[in-house]
């Protein structure tokens, strides 16, 4: 009856936000154009500007300069109305910027000069889209849970590990060194704050464009994301890791090296804090306008961590990791397949990678769109497609085919004893 | 007792869909929607006041072209905007081409570089030209 009350509650609940993804769409109206029509003219200034690059590249300046000229004075000139209310800083800056790449092509500019400017005009564009959409409660859910799950996953990962490596020196009766794994811990929070500001400065130094750098850091996370949540790497480089670091500690316990034995407490939980401030700067760049969506994921994530965290700790409680593990996993997924389509996106907007439009398939809101990485382009749709099949081939091999021929092939093990504690050993067989 | 709580669940559904949909019925989360400021290129002016200002625009970018030093050169392109923003409407509105011709202009005037802004206030005096021949006021 309760599961019946549950399921009924979330089917209520999924409705309502299916239903809030569409009125993202069509806002109030401002003068004559409203926002729904403001959307979609933008969405055709945006094809012009592709089509009179394409045009200046293939040496046809002029057909080029028409395109250019009329995809203004057809399309954009419209959107003007609605986005002058919302924000006319940023609709002067684009109407210039229409202005110079028109101007750019009658006078002779170079083409790379040309290129420059539009891929410009592309994010002003995107901006100008975000200010006509409403963000609606899809987008913010799928980034708060996305937000929620990078946080708590991460987060339990290196409490587990941290379970492990105290379980393993209270059974080898080196309880005293527990203090300086913990220094090594919060080293590495310090270290992972750190991490944030440096990232930002290096990204600031290097010398890409906005979206070249966009790609790259989604691109940096997608790996990361596949390399831990791909169940056939995961697991073995998760057992890998572990053995590790019980070999170090054992050896710096024998040799009584504190100073070794903060650096394995630094090691164990700054690799979960790399990656979260990788994970993180991906989101928020893809999430720009649900950076407090963002925040609150974040928080959340941490509460429920702390709550984990302590009942792990104190009170030693049997918990469902594996369950919540393996969960976790599939939402991680889907975040690096959201992470790829963004990713490729940026560098389509950068004019590094070439796009097909598919111009029958349905646009979402924009903040949607980011949100889960989608854009009508064959390229970032098979891409995603490609990523999300090798998990799904993952899956069924790991889930389906393996156990059922390793059952076939051998017969059944004695079980083994019990490891150290319930919640660790949950985790060394997730 | 059991139709008593499938009906608190179905009550609690509602409210919470109910809620979900409040939040996001966001009427304009970027604070616009209140505002209706009239858009330069939604007022119109007569003729004459078009001629007039068109005319204080070309002597404005000749006074950009003359500067040889490319900030003093930005500094005196801002004054073109004060004349162009209360007659772009009305030349957009009676000529569409030189609408956008007028615009490019303004955008290689506000470059700072010299050979950009001559370029552009000889092409803007000949639109100004053309638009008031067409359109005396």
């Amino acid at each position: 009856m309760t599961r019946r009350l549950l399921s009924l509650l979330l089917l209520t609940i999924g409705v309502a936000v299916l239903a809030q993804a569409t009125p993202a769409l069509a806002v109030t109206g401002q003068g004559s154009v409203s926002r729904d029509t403001a959307i979609k003219q933008l969405r055709a200034a945006s094809v012009s500007i592709d089509q009179s690059l394409a045009l200046m590249k293939a040496g046809r300046r002029e057909q080029a300069f028409e395109i250019s000229k009329s995809g203004y004075l057809k399309h954009f000139e419209l959107v003007e109305i609605p986005l002058r209310a919302a924000n006319a800083g940023l609709t002067l800056k684009a109407e210039e910027k229409f202005a110079e790449i028109r101007a750019g092509m009658r006078t002779g500019a170079s083409t790379s000069d040309v290129r420059a400017s539009v891929i410009e005009l592309r994010g002003l564009v995107t901006d100008a889209e975000r200010q006509l959409t409403s963000k609606g409660i899809a987008a913010p859910s799928v980034v708060f849970g996305q937000s929620f799950i990078i946080m708590l996953r991460e987060g339990l990962e290196a409490v587990l590990l941290l379970a492990i490596l105290f379980g393993y020196l209270e059974s080898t009766k080196n309880g005293q060194y527990r203090k300086h794994i913990l220094c090594g811990v919060g080293a590495a929070a310090v270290a992972t704050v750190a991490s944030i500001f440096l990232i930002d400065q290096l990204f600031s130094v290097l010398p890409f464009g906005r979206e070249v750098l966009e790609a790259i850091t989604a691109l940096l996370a997608v790996v990361v994301l596949f390399y831990v949540s791909f169940w056939l790497i995961a697991r073995l480089e998760q057992r890998r890791w572990l053995e590790f670091l019980k070999a170090r500690i054992w050896t710096a316990v024998s040799a009584g090296s504190a100073v070794s034995l903060v650096l394995i407490g630094f090691t164990s939980v700054y690799r979960e804090g790399f990656e979260s401030v990788l994970f993180y700067q991906a989101l928020n760049t893809f999430g720009q306008g649900l950076g407090i969506w963002i925040a609150a994921g974040a928080a959340a994530g941490a509460a429920v961590l702390a709550v984990l965290a302590t009942l792990i700790f104190k009170y030693g409680r049997k918990l469902p990791i594996k369950v919540f593990l393996t969960t976790a996993v599939c939402f991680v997924m889907a975040t690096s397949v959201a992470f790829l389509g963004n990713a490729i996106s940026a560098l389509q907007v950068a004019d590094v990678l070439s796009f097909t439009r598919l111009d029958s398939w349905p646009h979402l809101p924009i903040f949607l769109a980011q949100a889960t990485g989608y854009s009508p382009t064959q390229e970032t749709v098979i891409a995603q497609a490609l990523l999300a099949a090798v998990y799904i081939g993952g899956a069924i091999w790991v889930f389906g085919i393996r156990p059922l021929r390793q059952r076939s092939a051998t017969p059944a093990k004695p079980a083994k004893a019990a490891a150290p504690t319930p919640a660790t050993a949950e985790m060394k067989s997730s | 007792m059991e139709r008593l709580r499938y009906l608190f669940a179905l009550g609690c559904a509602c409210a919470a869909s109910t809620s979900l949909i409040a939040c996001g019925d966001s009427k304009d989360e970027n604070g616009a929607a209140a505002t209706t400021t009239a858009a330069p290129e939604t007022v119109f002016a007569p003729d004459a006041k078009v001629a007039a200002g068109l005319k204080d625009l070309a002597q404005v970018a000749v006074a950009v072209s003359t500067q040889t030093d490319p900030t003093a050169s930005k500094k005196t392109a801002e004054g073109l905007e004060g004349h162009w923003a209360p007659v772009e409407g009305t030349v957009k509105r009676n000529e569409p081409d030189m609408y956008a011709t007028i615009e490019e202009d303004l955008s290689l005037l506000e470059s700072g570089d010299a050979a950009k802004t001559k370029t552009g206030a000889a092409e803007i005096g000949r639109t100004v030209h053309a638009y008031i021949a067409k359109h005396p006021g």
